[in-house]
């Protein structure tokens, strides 16, 4: 079982108003038998994180489109997007650019 | 299918990728930035628009795109000379918080903010709450006269003399000096929040609204006159607009479906002049969403968020959310949708907008009605 830990998720460009208004959050996620790659952290973030209208967020088990997801700074497109397997003291971003100017 | 290895750059072949733009290339830092600041000159530069010394107006809205066009227009204006931006700019921000239902303590923290970021540019700036827009004259629903009727310099003619003059001032006072910004204009003290009668008849109008569509539209236009009212008293010639690509191809698909694809050309294009003597400019209008993020990110633009415009209980989502959601959903499997979209919309005139008389313009809009007459 993996347990990950001393990551930074952060949240912007208007996605933070769905967790809270808070746009970062430090976490250590709990120990399970599966691997701890996006597409689990997701599912994570829905459960525990996320605090209301969860579609403006999310879409089936990606991130809606028009939210951009940097891993430790880079476009989670060059890591595998869902597949990745999150690293100890990896950071997430996640930035919407949906009804933005 | 996944990397699990870093990838070079596509363009330096050095430079780890940061990213992915377009349809997969991978670009590093700063090969990344290099391409962002050279766009936005290129874009400029191609279509010889922008005179030197002219004052051109800014619109921000504290958003992403429109923060990514002042960090442009601040780098272009401090590069060295030859490849230097010439115009002289001023910064308005419209404080929208009573339709986004943020209360007076959020506007005005708001409003400090956004102040706090004008300011640090060191540019001439107005900020402006949606309710003057309800106290515009009538005149705003024409369309002005345009400066002088004599042919006006080349553009390459206007360039050489600026060049010529910027020349003889150095020889006057024997040093280096920058070209003159804002000494004509100083920055106004932000003007005290609207009285609650104001906002409280701003409110009627935007909640007799029916739908979520027409208050977008009522918004859009509101901001648009108010927008226009300031770049016509204070001298302003050309107003510039943050609308990114993705805006762009959202904004045509929309408007199409609104009844206005006959004007899609002034509405989404790069030069928008049905207003005569003030000319809209969208120079951001050939970057993604997903660029303008990554470089605010990369680069530390300062943003900030506001609050969408309201929307009552149970009502639809406008048809505008309803383009974003499709563009943005089908973008996704086929990446070279919204480019597709943004070019069509380039081959489009902007002929149809123009109205050969007074009687056959729209007084909202200012373009020209659609309808036959004398049928």
């Amino acid at each position: 079982s993996t347990i990950s830990v001393g990551h930074c998720f952060y949240f912007r460009g208007g996605a933070e108003l769905l967790f809270d208004g808070v746009k970062k959050h430090q976490v250590t996620l709990p120990c399970q038998p599966e691997p701890w790659d996006i597409r689990n952290l997701l599912k994570w973030i829905k459960q525990n994180l996320l605090k209301e209208r969860p579609e403006l967020f999310m879409q089936g088990e990606s991130v809606r489109p028009g939210i951009l997801v940097l891993i430790n700074d880079a476009d989670w497109e060059l890591m595998g997007e869902l597949d990745y397997k999150l690293q100890d003291q990896d950071n997430v971003l996640f930035i919407s650019t949906l009804h933005g100017g | 299918c996944p990397h699990s290895h870093p990838q070079p750059c596509v363009k330096c072949k050095q430079g780890s990728a940061s990213l992915i733009i377009r349809v997969g290339d991978a670009f590093c830092r700063d090969c990344f930035r290099e391409y962002f600041v050279h766009k936005f000159r290129a874009m400029l530069g191609k279509n010889r628009i922008i005179f030197p010394g002219e004052k051109v107006l800014l619109a921000l809205s504290g958003g992403a795109a429109s923060s990514a066009m002042l960090r442009q227009v601040q780098e272009g204006l401090s590069r060295e000379t030859a490849k230097r931006l010439r115009f002289i700019p001023g910064l308005i921000y419209v404080d929208e918080g009573a339709v986004r239902r943020q209360s007076l303590a959020q506007r005005e923290k708001n409003l400090a903010h956004m102040e706090t970021l004008l300011q640090a540019t060191g540019f001439p700036y107005h900020l402006v709450h949606l309710e003057a827009a309800l106290e515009l004259p009538a005149s705003i629903l024409q369309p002005g006269m345009r400066g002088s009727c004599e042919p006006g310099p080349s553009y390459k003619e206007a360039v050489e003399g600026f060049i010529q003059e910027q020349r003889q001032d150095v020889n006057r006072d024997g040093g280096t000096s920058l070209p003159c910004l804002g000494t004509q204009d100083v920055p106004l003290a932000t003007p005290h929040l609207p009285t609650a009668a104001q906002t409280q008849k701003l409110l009627q109008v935007f909640e007799a609204v029916e739908t979520t569509t027409a208050r977008e539209e009522l918004l859009q236009m509101l901001r648009t006159h108010l927008i226009m009212q300031t770049a016509r008293t204070r001298g302003y010639t050309k107003v510039m607009t943050g609308e990114s690509c993705t805006r762009v191809a959202i904004k045509l698909l929309t408007n199409m479906s609104l009844g206005r694809g006959a004007f899609v050309a002034v509405d989404t294009g790069f030069v928008d002049d049905r207003h005569g003597d003030v000319m809209v400019v969208r120079p951001m209008r050939d970057y993604t969403a997903k660029e303008i993020a990554f470089y605010n990110h990369f680069f530390d633009v300062p943003t900030i968020t506001v609050p969408p415009l309201f929307t009552k209980r149970r009502e639809k989502p406008s048809i505008r959310h309803l383009i974003e959601h499709f563009l943005l959903g089908v973008q996704e499997d086929f990446p070279s949708t919204i480019s597709t979209v943004y070019r069509t919309g380039e081959k489009l005139s902007p002929d149809p907008a123009k109205a050969s008389c007074e009687e056959e313009r729209c007084l909202l809009c200012l373009c020209a009605l659609d309808i036959a007459w004398g049928e």
